[in-house]
């Protein structure tokens, strides 16, 4: 089992008050353990709701129709579903296995709380027990320490703290101290659970080369620049070490240079933390510089998935090509796409691509492709290609 | 080190902001006396005389007053004359101008203690309740009384409630302050009127007796203040709240695997209360400065009632010393609303120094 999550026939769908909209259509994609899989293709063709779906996280009026996302936690364990597991266990799954990067880490980041206050909060949240581990340690390095005036009246509070700290550290959700943090000013009794996780923040920090990161930690969000605001960002994502780190179009808003650190960032983290990243973009260069494999959706659906170097030496499907003739190149004219993207309430019926498709035949018009592999790892989902392994890039 | 050098930003606003309160109570007190102006100085003169056979000499005043000094001079003697707490005589109540201001302001002051956090927090609560379950049934009905609320006139649902809770059960809630049996007790000489505000003199003077009767009287008028003005700040908090929980920032905090509750309470309501704080400083300010109409219908005297009364008997230092009053209660308020901006919002505090 090499698959750490397994997209099967996912189907969402927004019900306006214009009528519905097909936003997915019966998406399938694998994304293998420790591989950066990119998802490319236009503005509104559903990327980000693909990753929105893997963390439950559509909103209304959108609906997740049908189809599976199956998710392995652990290697050997049974995968779980994630679209049928209840909310208690998404949330934990969220922040913590699954995390998520946004395209605007300014937007991402909630202005009226510090940095280090909205990373700690991951923390505290899924790594409670580690946390309360540290506090307990240093709470006995207290107790055990020199005997004196200000120890002799310390002591019952740090015991009451002991306790508190030895029961999260049993049980992260153990009732006690749950209620304890819910009473005013008793719940100072559990300060250094803060203080721990502000120290695991400012390593964090160190960790995505956020420079002074115990500065950083105590700024709000507008006293940073973007790049850093996007740092912050990843520490935040990176957390809890998740097995799977979507990346929304982190670099879109930064500008280039940015972008290349960020991008030499997400790599070296993705190596160090071991985790599957799904890296969403609609710029090809980029997911040509850090993608194992790659997958182009067009309105809702995949139309093709191969390795990277097959996608750009070999695309097969007529979308790819043209997405491909449409990067510019120095010298040379860009190739737009001839047509719009198709309205989702009103998509066109068989293929969608076929209004667009320069080789578009009857059959295009009447049915939906299926996706199917005509070289090793390399599936599209086209009438016109179907046998046809050797077409050639323009 | 660099905690205080956050407070020092912080201190650093709030003297900014503390320096600008004289410029703009100068600009107030300039518009007071420029309405003055308007006025004939024989006119003026009565704002002096406290007896009409003093009238005679009017003459005199004017000259002892120098309202016919040129204007700087007479700003000067206006400004010091207020300074030493002479803001002239109040025909309508027959005591200084100063004076009736502290006697019917504990009035007002009292109606407002209660009604503006029962305003202020239940318009939040109920607010962020229907944003956080919109369109579902606590939505719609919250919504449906905050529409009714807002559209209902005072004088009409003060009337109303006077009529149920008065009429009907008869004297349950009565209006005026105090009955007259209680308002002998608190101006006798064993009770002591520390503040003048009832219920807190009757609490420190251990009087429980007194302490029921002024909130029996409260009742009303506060229920009619509350639900007319809750629904502004009810529909202000859901429509900020709304917007904040579509922000990029609550898909963050969801993303995080926080549970809905904190998402709500945490992330997206202290975004959400910035509008909503002006508001409500706007009403606390309305509120303290006489609600004419409340007071009016339910016969209970502060400093609404008392403005009021000297506007239709053209009691001219009475209403001008009201305007001043407004100014600068308005100024005050808008200084701690700004403050609390500040406290909630970390971006205000840099102001004209932004990094």
């Amino acid at each position: 089992m090499n698959e750490l999550l397994k997209i099967r026939g996912l189907t969402v769908r927004f019900y306006t008050y214009e009528g519905v909209v097909q936003a997915l259509e019966d998406v399938n994609l694998d994304i293998n353990r420790k591989e950066t899989f990119g998802l490319v293709g236009e503005t509104g063709c559903g990327k980000t709701l693909t990753a929105l779906s893997i963390l439950r996280l559509v909103f209304a009026p959108g609906q997740i129709e049908s189809g599976s996302i199956y998710f392995n936690v652990d290697n050997g364990n049974e995968p779980v579903d994630l679209l049928t597991i209840s909310e208690d266990q998404i949330r934990a799954i969220r922040g913590s296995k699954i995390s998520m990067v946004f395209q605007e880490p300014g937007a991402a980041l909630n202005p009226v709380y510090t940095i280090g206050d909205q990373i700690s909060e991951v923390i505290l949240l899924h790594r409670r027990q580690e946390v309360a581990q540290k506090a307990l340690r240093t709470v006995n390095k207290l107790l055990a320490g020199k005997k004196g005036f200000i120890s002799l009246l310390a002591k019952p509070v740090w015991l009451m703290e002991r306790g508190l700290y030895q029961r999260i550290a049993q049980n992260p959700r153990a009732e006690g101290p749950r209620i304890v943090s819910r009473i005013l000013l008793v719940r100072g009794l559990l300060w250094r659970l803060k203080g721990e996780s502000i120290k695991m923040t400012i390593d964090l920090l160190k960790e995505v080369e956020i420079p002074d990161p115990a500065r950083v930690a105590r700024q709000h969000p507008h006293q940073l620049s973007g790049g850093m605001k996007q740092r912050g960002v990843i520490a935040m994502a990176l957390a809890c070490s998740p097995k799977l780190l979507i990346a929304d179009e982190p670099t879109t808003s930064l500008d280039v240079t940015i972008q290349a650190q960020i991008l030499q960032l997400l790599n070296q983290l993705k190596s160090e933390f071991e985790s599957s990243i799904l890296y969403i973009t609609h710029d090809l260069g980029v997911a040509a510089e850090i993608c194992d494999r790659v997958g182009v959706m067009y309105s809702g659906s995949l139309c093709e998935i191969a390795p990277v170097d097959e996608i750009y030496a070999n695309p097969l499907h007529p979308y790819t090509k043209a997405l491909l003739a449409a990067v510019p190149k120095p010298g040379v004219e860009p190739h737009a796409i001839g047509g719009i993207v198709p309205d989702p309430l009103a998509l066109p019926s068989g293929c969608r691509f076929h209004p667009r498709c320069p080789s578009a035949t009857e059959i295009c018009r009447e049915h939906i492709p299926t996706m199917g592999e005509l070289a090793p790892g390399h599936f599209v989902a086209c009438h016109n290609c179907q046998g046809e392994t050797g077409g050639s890039s323009r | 080190m660099q905690l205080w050098g956050f407070a020092l930003e912080f201190r650093a606003y709030i003297i900014r902001r503390l320096a600008l309160v004289v410029p703009v109570l100068f600009g107030v007190s300039l518009l007071v006396f420029a309405l003055l102006q308007m006025f004939s100085p024989v006119e003026r003169a009565a704002l002096y005389v406290t007896d009409p056979k003093q009238f005679a000499n009017i003459t005199e005043i004017i000259e002892k007053y120098g309202l016919n000094d040129p204007l700087w001079v007479q700003y000067g003697n206006w400004i010091s004359q207020i300074f030493h707490g002479n803001l002239g005589w109040s025909k309508v109540v027959s005591l200084p101008v100063t004076d009736a201001i502290l006697n019917f302001l504990p009035a007002t002051l009292e109606l407002a203690i209660f009604a503006t956090p029962l305003i202020i927090l239940g318009g939040i609560f109920l607010g962020s309740k229907a944003a956080a379950h919109k369109d579902k049934a606590v939505d719609h009905i919250t919504r449906a009384g905050a529409i009714m609320g807002w559209s209902l006139p005072t004088f009409w649902l003060g009337l109303m409630l006077l009529m149920i809770f008065y009429g009907f059960f008869s004297g349950l809630f009565p209006p005026e302050r105090l009955s007259t049996a209680m308002n002998i007790v608190v101006h006798s000489e064993a009770f002591t009127q520390y503040t003048g505000l009832h219920f807190l003199d009757a609490i420190l003077n251990g009087n429980w007796q007194v302490l029921g009767d002024s909130l029996r009287h409260l009742f009303l008028p506060v229920i009619t203040l509350t639900v007319v003005q809750l629904a502004f700040i009810m529909r202000l908090m859901r429509s900020s709240m709304l917007e904040s929980l579509g922000k990029g920032y609550i898909l963050t905090a969801r993303a995080k695997g926080l549970d809905e509750n904190t998402v709500v309470s945490k992330h997206a309501r202290r975004n959400a209360l910035i509008p909503v704080l002006t508001i409500a400083g706007y009403i606390f300010a309305l509120l303290v400065n006489g609600v004419v109409i409340t007071e009016t219908i339910f016969n209970y005297k502060g400093l609404g009632w008392w403005a009021w009364q000297s506007a239709i008997h053209l009691d001219i230092p009475s209403v001008l010393a009201f305007a001043l009053f407004n100014g600068i209660l308005f100024v005050l308020t808008n200084l701690v609303v700004d403050l609390l901006y500040a406290k909630i919002d970390p971006r205000v505090r840099l102001g004209g120094q932004a990094a």
